[in-house]
């Protein structure tokens, strides 16, 4: 799936303006994830290709959760998220990208969402065992963190994807869970937040990773509630969007990943749903569809999982409902 | 990545007239041929100084095409140990390359993540000497990179890790780099008060300056009395800005809380170490100060003072139940709480959960 931004914008930029009641263009986001793919002419389709596979699991996800699974043709899919796999058992963005764990995880986020995990195992293929072992590889001993490849690179994105896509393998057991937990701890803020790495500033994307992995390893009884869901809901700012750190602009990416850690840390309440709908909303483009980061700017499949992602979790009607972990 | 914050005119088919398109599908010609180069050179293991030279062309043209790193850093390490190589001139060629490229796409990961590759080597192949004043060059980049964007996550990041790395590089002069790391912080604090960034960074190397000057139980009292009297002043210059309430909130917790001292996780640590009764006293000058800003008369629509009251009017009958002027009353405590759902209806939930003595700061 392409991250080729646009054609549309956020708000349908200013040609016209948006009614006060908006509602979601279901069949609008279909097409245009669907035509993501076609869009080759383009110079930003080929320095978007690194990646790929992640834009191919928003995009899946998304019309999963528009309540059209069968939009994207399933042979095709699973054909292409194992023409990415490496003998490592790894798996790059596209054909001749390297082995990475972000991709690796959205190849199994891909194959388990469309129920195909068994295609690792088809004679010929590297088989389940051998991607568990390649994430588990990457598991730095003595910190307990994970890295992105074998360049070294670490933070806590690798490592909450590192127990997802092993959960979903059910591999756990491949890996030190303890020490990873202990490296999320010590990436844990005085305000209740998590950083990149310890002693890195709290941030809303990494707070959902650490929340996540604290979740997938459960042991949410360590996450400072109260400091955290302090910090997560003053994330809302008057138009009823979050941002990712005190005093920037709001984002609906970033109101994914402050709304789902609010939700795993039970305190979706804490915040004001029914105007983050409505922020969410206005972010579309209802034209073209796709969701931009705010209203004005370009869409793009990135934005547009993570908009429809938050509907999902604060009960839009007519969607599939999304798992906040 | 995605794009943020863009809002260019749409560079879609839609827009294009026939002349942009041509040259649209001839760049795409161009980079394609480049990537398809690339890789031939790559599957013939061609580990030469020429085709470093292709991948520099090309890694300009998309800094964010991570598998061309790993191409860049898999020659340089044929070159960095060939015979005869120099490694100092090949490493500070490549930090050079990256400059131009850390401007234009300052959120890129992949740029942070081949600079620390790069440092790395320096680590291994160079004299102790001539690595040291490679790092010392990077906290300059930092400086710049945070002067363009002082809120840069990755620059911060990337500061961060330059900084650790010369403490041990630095032996028994580690701690000026830790001073100078917290001076760092807090001229940038001082430049733009709402810059949380700046404030967790200056809580972060507060701590780590107070060990290196092996401060005792009165030198950090006195930090603290510091560090107080400076986030009070600046509350009163701009009581709506919610990074100072976030430091503000980062000193009182750590040290006053019936919880504190916290949690072993050392961005966790405290400052100092209070007994009931200095906990109690900084409570009450706190509440003092909160009552005085109110009185003031310009902040009574501003949520964060009333929030702060409620939390410590709470807190300060808990840390110390034994006091004459017996805290404050609950009733007081519902009111402000009233005053909360009224100016801050975003989180009525919260408010809600507090009045019920759910989920209070502490
Ligand atoms: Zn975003």
């Amino acid at each position: 799936m392409s991250l080729v931004s646009g054609p549309g914008r956020g708000g349908g930029g200013a040609k016209h303006d948006l009614p006060e009641e908006l509602a979601l263009f279901v069949d609008k986001h279909v097409e245009y994830i669907q035509t993501l793919d076609t869009r080759r002419d383009e110079l930003e389709y080929w320095l978007t290709e690194h990646l790929r596979l992640s834009g191919l699991y928003w995009g899946l996800t998304a019309l999963h959760l528009l309540g059209h699974p069968e939009a994207l043709p399933r042979a095709e899919t699973i054909a292409f998220v194992i023409s990415c796999q490496h003998e490592n058992g790894g798996f790059g963005a596209a054909p001749g990208h390297d082995a990475h764990m972000l991709y690796t995880v959205s190849a199994i986020q891909i194959l388990a969402t469309i129920d195909a995990l068994d295609e690792l195992d088809l004679p010929g293929r590297a088989g389940k065992d051998k991607v568990g072992s390649f994430i588990a590889n990457l598991q730095d001993p003595e910190t307990g963190t994970f890295a992105g490849d074998e360049w070294g690179e670490t933070d806590t994105r690798f490592l909450y994807g590192a127990l997802n896509a092993l959960s979903l393998l059910h591999l756990l057991s491949l890996i030190d869970l303890p020490a990873a937990v202990s490296h999320v701890q010590s990436c844990a803020n005085f305000d209740g937040g998590y950083g990149v790495s310890p002693g890195a500033e709290s941030h809303a994307g990494q707070i959902f990773t650490c929340v996540g992995a604290l979740a997938i390893a459960g042991r949410l009884d360590l996450v400072d509630t109260d400091r955290l869901g302090r910090w997560l809901s003053e994330r809302q700012v008057e138009g009823g969007g979050l941002n990712g750190r005190p005093e920037k602009l709001e984002d609906v990416c970033y109101s994914w990943w402050v709304l789902s850690s609010l939700a795993m840390i039970g305190r979706l309440h804490w915040i004001d749903g029914k105007k983050l709908e409505a922020f969410i909303l206005r972010c579309q483009d209802p034209e073209m569809g796709g969701i931009a980061d705010r209203p004005g700017d370009m869409v793009d499949v990135f934005h547009t999982v993570f908009g429809i992602a938050g509907l999902s979790l604060l009960k839009y009607p007519g969607l599939e409902e999304v798992d906040p972990i | 990545m995605a794009s943020h914050g863009v809002p260019r005119p749409s560079s879609s088919r839609l827009a294009r007239t026939g002349q942009a398109r041509a040259k649209e599908l001839a760049k795409i010609e161009e980079y394609r041929n480049l990537v398809a180069l690339v890789q031939e050179k790559m599957v013939e293991k061609d580990y030469t100084t020429a085709t470093l030279s292709q991948i520099t062309a090309l890694l300009t043209l998309n800094p964010e095409y991570s598998t061309i790193w790993n191409y860049r850093r898999l020659i340089l390490t044929h070159l960095l140990h060939s015979p005869n190589s120099k490694p100092q001139p090949l490493l500070q060629t490549d930090l050079k390359f990256l400059l131009p490229l850390h401007l234009t796409h300052p959120k890129a990961y992949t740029l942070y993540t081949h600079r620390h590759w790069l440092l790395q080597q320096s680590l291994l192949l160079l004299p102790a000497s001539s690595s040291l004043p490679i790092f010392i060059s990077e906290l300059a980049l930092c400086s710049t990179l945070l002067s363009r964007d002082p809120r840069n996550f990755h620059g911060w990041g990337y500061r961060r890790l330059v900084s650790e790395e010369l403490v041990g590089m630095m032996r028994e002069k580690g701690g000026e780099v830790v001073e100078a790391e917290f001076d760092y912080a807090n001229r940038m604090v001082e430049a733009n008060l709402s810059n949380f960034s700046a404030w967790h960074a200056r809580a972060a190397w507060g701590i780590r300056v107070l060990d290196v000057r092996r401060a005792d139980a009165s030198e950090r009292l006195r930090f603290f009395e510091n560090e107080l009297s400076l986030i009070t002043r600046a509350l009163y210059t701009d009581p709506y800005d919610q990074s100072l309430w976030f430091y503000h909130t980062y000193l009182l917790l750590t040290t006053c809380s019936p919880k504190s001292p916290p949690s072993p996780s050392p961005s966790r640590k405290s400052i100092t170490t209070l007994t009931p009764p200095q906990k109690s006293h900084y409570l009450a000058q706190t509440l003092a100060t909160l009552r005085d800003l109110l009185d003031s008369g310009d902040v009574e629509d501003c949520k964060w003072v009333f929030e702060a009251l409620v939390v410590y009017g709470r807190m300060i009958g808990r840390v110390d139940p034994g006091r004459r002027d017996g805290g404050v009353g609950e009733e007081e405590v519902m009111g402000w709480l009233g005053k909360l759902e009224v100016l801050d209806p975003l989180r009525a939930g919260r408010w809600k959960d507090w009045k019920r003595g759910v989920g209070v700061l502490e």
